[in-house]
């Protein structure tokens, strides 16, 4: 009888001994960094830190300013809406679909070969990526845009940066935007079993009648996925804006998050810089849940085999 | 409807050669099977027939006239896949009314030939439902449906039995002899159960890894096969084979002599089929191996002088039992003999 | 009767000519595939050529101005190349012919390319790599982020960060992702329901309080700091890609060490981790290369310029003389691109492998 008793404990013990080991130090960091920053976030919310990093009081000051006065908050909002809805709806989606459509109807490596190039924006390090933006819209004659505005379409040199600065924005994030969605997209397309194409071209289907009656309705989930998933992504992504533009001229491309960075950065407000993340991290808790209500869960819980430690 | 020939047609892809020679004339209206096994090329020879592969070399030609270039869906053929290839999202009407909305047939005109099709195939209660929710035998008929309702000039059928149960092949069978009887499209089927083709086809072709190797109706097979392939393929339960030699006036196969003159001298492979032989008192001596009752008849397995040979009798029950002595006989005239090497049959000759 | 209505098609389908449908069928193939082709080079050259620029300049211009004459003669001498080759593939299938095209074609581009640019080509772009205070001399002063270090610090730092990284990431994640891949605990739907909702979370909203809590611990402007901000933030996808590759390895063979006598964690240490050595090397070399480009955190966390990392090093540089040394600036970057281009190359086999669920991240 002691002996089995004996072995219980022993075992209770290895089993706390590896959930430690194994599982402790993730726990770990999860904790200090990705939930104690929440916590301290809805914290700060409610104080008046600022650039000396202390505080001093608890207040819904904040909260007060960010509801009613402040004007720029509320630009920042619009450009927020324009630059995610355009992204979203022009390249992100869209043309993913088109490149994903075109790389998969024409010969297996010259599709890869342009998936690939597409790849290369993403790949490629956000400031190295920034700095070539910089030199294609240069408002001078160096510019690759303006010399292929003036040289070969006979028009004055524009400058982007200053005049359209939403246009480069939203062009820069849309090329690498288009690419996460044109690799999903392509993998859903690659597993409609080959036979329903045969069927379809027996049946007298030309090329777009296929796309429209066997790829698109293969298609509804990744787009519904990816819509979701972009849209969080470009609500809360600043990177490339903050690189190429710095959410100028003065705050013309400025979106939500970058507004929050910059007031905690620049001006050193960061109790109102909280503040306005706090809406971000509601959203992304929301959107992260309904995602996650997307996905196969099923599949990723498949219950382990082995019950000794 | 449509003659259709392949003219020395070969498929290759890189690196495998899927066809290596294909010489075929279908007439009109006929219906042929295309016998093989798994991995012989019928399948790729449907496709190319459909105008979803190209042949790599040769032709093919629909009443005469080369169509390797023309694209599947200016041919007017209709195929039947192995697996149905229904379209998941649409209901089995739309389906069906697919290939119209191609061919430019007013809707109300093209619900009426879909509704026409669906009684002949004797689907009409279904015709709301998903693909999802039919059984593998309403799926076919569906797609059969869809393949006949824009009147193709050829109809292709992948293996259209092969998924089904026993009992449903047995209706399915004849559900489409007798629709291909009553349209009298020329149809292709493709498979490689012997018992299909013999029971739906007027002419079999049989093939063997990526080749014809003979061409006939049933009958033709079974008694004249070409090959040893052909043999061994055609006919149920399979043909007992024992190696030999022909030299002179007689076929020596281990001690014993069987008195044929064969075309061809040297080593050779000597076939009995199992319904040929008989155990009725006269002839070699042979000890029974095996018993197998397989319901309307039974087969056994004997070891004689020349070799374990298989053998049946009609009815339920087993006359003989394992281990008991009997002696075989059978006819000289009703033996297959195989050139050894080439696999070709040989003419013989009975020596008196 | 159904004979009459569905038998025979249309009398006048008995007419029709199959060489019309023949060369129709030719022709549609041919403008589909050129309007694809079209289409796809039209929308790659806008990326390609940029980054093709890049490489020029760092080779060609000279202080001062940058000058385009290189690139498009380049362009001039690429571009035909190219649609001769395309135009012999297209034409004939024969796998020699091809050959041949594309290696005449490759030498005369080659040979043009030397002859007419090859004089502009020259490696003083690339002198920030041994003198350490390019930009000094450049401007002729010390400039408003004080003294520059030499690039080599700052990739003495890129590479700390990352190595450091990769083997934290890889550490945690592989013994978590064994963990809820093989035991049963309380809480491991839980646990990976919110590993899922983290994942899936934007973490990019967390730096501001993620930058007071480095404050508060004393870990700000280190690389200690960053590396462990990072590696928390990818940690979940990383723990659930790893998950993938532990339940691909057969239950039999972890069974089959316990009845030899081994504990779990030997069983995991001796058997289970040699099985999944091709997703410890994807996440390996993905890890690398995310922390080779990261700058958004860097830029928040790290603040003195010997703490610099290359991400931070090229944007000061083209920050402050982008307008007077285009050379310099390419050159950096080239420079800065090439490890994890040669990474992604190279490993392309590993990292197409990582899947969450058969959703590719």
């Amino acid at each position: 009888m002691t002996e089995s008793a004996g072995f219980a404990r022993a075992q209770a013990r290895r089993r706390q001994a590896n959930f430690a080991l194994f599982l402790g130090p993730a726990l770990v960091l999860l904790a200090c960094f990705f939930l104690a920053p929440v916590i301290v976030d809805l914290g700060l919310a409610f104080t008046d830190m600022d650039r000396t990093l202390a505080v001093t009081t608890l207040t819904l000051d904040n909260f007060e300013r960010m509801t009613s006065r402040d004007t720029r908050l509320l630009a920042s909002l619009g450009v927020t809406a324009i630059f995610v809805l355009c992204t979203l709806g022009i390249f992100n989606i869209t043309f993913a679909l088109l490149l994903a459509l075109t790389t998969t109807a024409v010969p297996r490596a010259l599709g890869a070969f342009f998936r690939a190039v597409w790849l290369l924006p993403r790949m490629s390090p956000s400031v190295v990526y920034a700095l070539l933006w910089l030199w294609v819209v240069d408002p001078n004659e160096r510019g690759l845009l303006n010399q292929v505005l003036v040289h070969v379409l006979g028009m004055a040199p524009a400058d982007l940066r200053n005049n359209h600065p939403l246009v480069v924005i939203i062009l820069a994030n849309g090329f690498i935007g288009a690419s996460l969605g044109m690799i999903i997209f392509t993998s859903a397309i690659r597993s409609i079993p080959e036979h329903l194409f045969h069927a379809a071209r027996a049946d007298g289907a030309g090329a777009l009648a296929i796309v429209r009656h066997i790829v698109f309705p293969a298609l509804r989930w990744p787009i519904s996925y990816m819509t979701i998933h972009q849209t969080l992504s470009l609500l809360v992504s600043f990177e490339y804006i903050l690189l190429i533009t710095g959410g100028g001229p003065f705050f013309d491309t400025t979106v939500f998050s970058l507004y929050a960075y910059r007031r905690a950065f620049e001006n050193g407000q960061y109790a109102y810089g909280a503040a306005l993340s706090l809406i971000l991290i509601v959203i992304g808790v929301i959107a992260a849940l309904g995602l996650w209500r997307l996905m196969d869960m099923r599949r990723l819980l498949q219950m382990p085999r082995i019950e000794v430690h | 409807m449509a003659r259709i020939e392949l003219r020395n047609v070969q498929k290759r892809w890189a690196g495998a050669t899927a066809v290596e020679r294909i010489d075929l004339a279908i007439d009109d209206g006929a219906f042929v099977a295309v016998l093989g096994p798994s991995g012989c090329g019928k399948t790729t020879t449907l496709l190319m027939l459909a105008g979803i592969y190209s042949p790599t070399s040769g032709d093919i030609a629909f009443d005469g006239a080369r169509v390797n270039e023309v694209e599947a869906r200016d041919r007017n053929v209709g195929i039947v896949f192995q697996s149905y290839a229904l379209y998941p999202s649409m209901s089995v009407l739309e389906n069906i009314l697919f290939p119209l909305r191609f061919a430019k047939v007013a809707r109300v005109e093209g619900e009426r030939r879909a509704r026409e099709i669906a009684a002949l195939v004797r689907i009409e209660s279904l015709l709301e439902r998903r693909p999802s929710q039919l059984s593998g035998g309403q799926q076919q008929r569906v797609a059969l449906a869809r393949a006949l309702v824009k009147r193709p000039r050829l109809l292709l059928l992948d293996e259209p039995l092969s998924n089904l149960d026993a009992s449903l092949r047995l209706t399915m069978r004849t559900e489409i002899r007798r629709i291909q009887r009553e349209l009298g499209v020329t149809t292709i089927l493709v498979t490689h159960d012997q018992i299909e083709a013999t029971t739906m086809a007027d002419r079999i072709v049989v093939m063997n890894a990526g080749g014809v190797e003979q061409e006939g109706t049933a009958r033709d097979l079974y008694e004249r096969p070409a090959t040893l392939f052909v043999a061994t393929f055609v006919g149920s339960p399979p043909i007992n084979l024992f190696d030999g030699v022909a030299a002179g006036n007689a076929v020596k196969v281990r001690d014993a002599t069987l008195p044929l003159q064969s075309s061809a001298a040297g080593e050779v492979v000597v076939g009995i089929r199992p319904e040929t032989v008989r155990a009725n008192g006269s002839g070699m001596p042979a000890r029974i191996a095996a018993v197998e009752p397989m319901g309307r008849e039974v087969l056994y397995t004997a070891e004689c002088g020349i070799g374990p040979i298989r053998f049946v009798e009609a009815g339920a029950d087993a006359r003989l039992v394992e281990g008991e002595t009997v002696a075989l006989d059978y006819a000289a005239r009703d033996v297959l003999l195989f050139d050894k090497a080439s696999g070709k049959r040989l003419e013989t000759r009975i020596v008196s | 009767m159904h004979a009459p209505t569905l038998a025979t098609p249309a009398v006048h389908a008995d007419r029709v000519s199959w060489s019309a449908l023949a060369l129709r069928a030719r022709w549609r193939r041919i403008a589909e595939q050129s309007a694809l082709l079209v289409f796809l080079l039209a929308v790659s050259i806008p990326i390609l050529l940029p980054y093709f620029w890049m490489v020029v300049i760092s080779f060609t211009a000279r202080s001062g101005g940058v000058s385009t004459r290189v690139l498009w003669t380049a362009c001039a001498v690429i571009v035909p190349a190219v649609i001769v080759y395309c135009v012999v593939h297209l034409a004939t299938r024969s796998v020699r012919v091809r050959l041949v095209a594309a290696v005449t074609l490759l030498a005369a581009t080659v040979a043009l390319l030397v002859a007419l640019i090859g004089p502009s080509l020259n490696f003083a772009n690339y002198r920030f790599l041994w003198r350490p205070n390019i930009v000094e001399e450049i401007r002729s002063k010390a400039t408003a982020g004080g003294q520059f270090p030499s690039v080599w610090i700052a990739f003495r730092n890129s590479l700390a960060l990352a190595l450091s990284e990769t083997v934290i990431i890889l550490a945690v994640a592989s013994l978590a992702g064994y963990y809820v891949s093989r035991f049963a605990f309380r809480g491991r739907e839980a646990f990976l329901q919110g590993l899922l909702v983290l994942h899936a979370f934007p973490a990019m909203t967390l730096i501001i309080p993620l930058f007071l809590i480095l404050h508060w611990i004393g870990l700000l402007d280190t690389i200690v700091g960053v590396m462990l901000v990072l590696a928390t933030i990818e940690l979940p996808f990383y723990v659930f890609v790893l998950k993938g590759f532990f339940d691909a390895v057969p239950w039999d063979i972890e069974m089959s060490a316990m009845t030899d006598g081994a504990t779990r964690r030997q069983a995991f240490r001796l058997v289970v981790l040699p099985q999944v050595r091709v997703g410890l090397i994807a996440v390996g070399v993905f890890a690398f290369i995310r922390a080779w480009e990261e700058y958004i955190f860097v830029r928040t966390m790290l603040i003195e310029n010997t703490h610099w990392v290359m991400s931070l090093y090229l944007y000061w540089v083209s920050d402050d003389i982008m307008g007077v040394d285009y050379g310099i600036v390419a050159a950096v970057s080239v420079f800065y691109v090439l490890p994890s281009l040669l990474l992604y190359v190279f490993c392309q086999k590993y990292l197409t492998q990582m899947t969450i669920g058969g959703i590719r991240g």
